[in-house]
């Protein structure tokens, strides 16, 4: 038999996912080498070793580069500096996963794809601050490893779907068409959420293990403005705990908040944990909670 | 030899064509399994005539074909049952066999085929050496010694901690 058209032979080595063999496909001869371009999905495996994590994209980028190229998936590779990347006109689905990255790198492999719809970054680590920029992205899922103290800001009129875990700083704002958020935060601290209207939300869920008071009940405002009938209908039991009376109308308004939303709310106790007494507005914030704590007897209690 | 497809009796009455591989040999097909092929269906958009004569085609790949144009043909089956059918079609099947069938359903048209048997064919591509590559391919290694170093060289890492197989 013959040897099969090139047609066909890019057609095969297009249907191939992991990129070692695409790699070892370039040995065979000069003419599968020029085949290459023709590629549609990459796929590189977890065991990259770091002084050539960039090599293969990098191959991709001679003239005619892989500019066919649909998905991206990068698995635990260290981009610690920009990739040589040309321009990936038609790379709709970029995923990065157990990465270690820099905030310029990410930021210029971002630039690399203007025409991105569906991000992944699951756990990356050493980044600080990330501005997301790509005018179409719909889906995006971010979880950062770290101190969880990135700031992240998305500027798509696109974005349906929001997933942050890691974050402390999260900037929104052309949210018309967001349906699905979700911000969470394993080891630091949500301080800020800054959002558009939320008119198009379907599902929130707000986790983490510890939150400003200012960040949750803006949250929660944000939310219930835009939707009054908006519910935390799974919440049975909330602790929380108060170390200062700095702010006391707004915990007071963030608590009322939390009652009126979680409708099957059945016990909420409140820990005040080394208040300073010689503040002259603890008693008042005291007294509040008491009110409170009155008000809702049935539920609240404190401790 | 006339050959009808497993539906022959039933079909009859329905409107087929013959289709002639390069060994002379004739395959009766039923003109809905014939048409899920572009360039066939082109034929006979052109011409009256039922008799196909397909030059470069040999018999065992076109019989192969022929079973699945007219498994896709058979409303009677389920999208599921015909996309099992599809996997099953591919599997065990020798390389070279799989490449008469890649060349024999890229000249036909029928994509969906065409893009199975070219998935099993890089599936199977998969960690194996370039040796092994080249030889299944039949292509001549027109890189220098030097070159082909060189290229290795740039790719170290796809080289690294990785068994090739050579069969």
């Amino acid at each position: 038999m013959e040897s099969l058209p090139d047609a066909i032979v890019q057609h095969i080595l297009s249907l191939m996912s992991n990129a070692k063999d695409v790699a070892s496909c370039k040995c065979v001869s000069k003419r599968w080498k020029d085949s290459m371009p023709y590629l549609r999905s990459l796929f590189s495996p977890k065991s990259f070793r770091q002084p050539y994590q960039w090599q293969y994209p990098r191959c991709h980028s001679e003239p005619n580069g892989a500019s066919n190229l649909e998905s991206l998936k990068l698995w635990g590779v260290l981009m610690i500096q920009s990739p040589k990347w040309d321009v990936f006109h038609r790379l709709k689905n970029l995923e990065i996963v157990g990465a270690s990255l820099k905030d310029y790198a990410l930021s210029d492999a971002l630039r690399a794809c203007p025409n991105l719809t569906h991000l992944l970054l699951l756990g990356c680590e050493g980044l600080m601050s990330v501005s997301i920029d790509n005018p179409h992205i719909e889906q995006c899922k971010l979880d950062f490893y770290g101190a969880g103290n990135c700031s992240l800001t998305v500027n798509s009129s696109k974005i349906e779907s929001l997933e942050v875990q890691g974050c402390s700083v999260i900037r929104v704002y052309e949210t018309g068409r967001l349906k699905n958020l979700s911000i969470s935060n394993n080891s630091g601290r949500v301080y800020l959420v800054d959002f558009g209207k939320l008119v198009a939300l379907e599902t929130l869920s707000i986790r983490g293990v510890q939150w400003c008071w200012d960040a949750i009940s803006k949250m929660l405002q944000m939310a219930s403005e835009v939707d009054s009938r908006f519910l935390i209908p799974c919440l049975e039991k909330v602790v929380i705990t108060v170390r200062s009376p700095l702010n006391a109308e707004q915990k007071m308004s963030t608590l009322d908040s939390l009652i009126k939303c979680a409708k099957n709310l059945r016990k909420m106790t409140i820990k005040i944990l080394q208040m300073k007494s010689n503040h002259s507005s603890a008693d008042d914030f005291f007294e509040d909670i008491c009110r409170f704590r009155y008000m809702n007897r049935k539920i609240v209690s404190i401790e | 030899m006339v050959t009808t497809d497993e539906k022959g009796p039933l079909t009859a009455k329905k409107k087929s064509v013959i289709i002639r591989s390069c060994d002379g040999d004739e395959f009766l097909v039923s003109e809905s399994a014939a048409v899920l092929s572009t360039s066939l269906k082109k034929i006979l958009e052109e011409k009256e005539d039922r008799l196909i004569h397909l030059s470069d085609i040999d018999n065992k790949t076109l019989a192969m074909v022929i079973a699945y144009l007219s498994t896709h043909a058979d409303d009677g089956l389920s999208d599921d049952l015909k996309r099992s059918f599809d996997q099953e079609f591919v599997s065990g099947k020798e390389f070279d066999v799989l490449k008469y069938l890649v060349l024999a359903t890229d000249t036909l048209q029928v994509t969906c085929l065409c893009y199975t048997v070219a998935k099993k064919m890089a599936d199977i591509m998969k960690n194996k050496l370039v040796e092994w590559v080249r030889r299944e391919f039949d292509i001549q290694n027109d890189y220098t010694p030097e070159a082909e170093a060189e290229i290795r060289r740039l790719d170290a890492w796809a080289w690294d901690d990785r068994q090739l197989e050579d069969d």
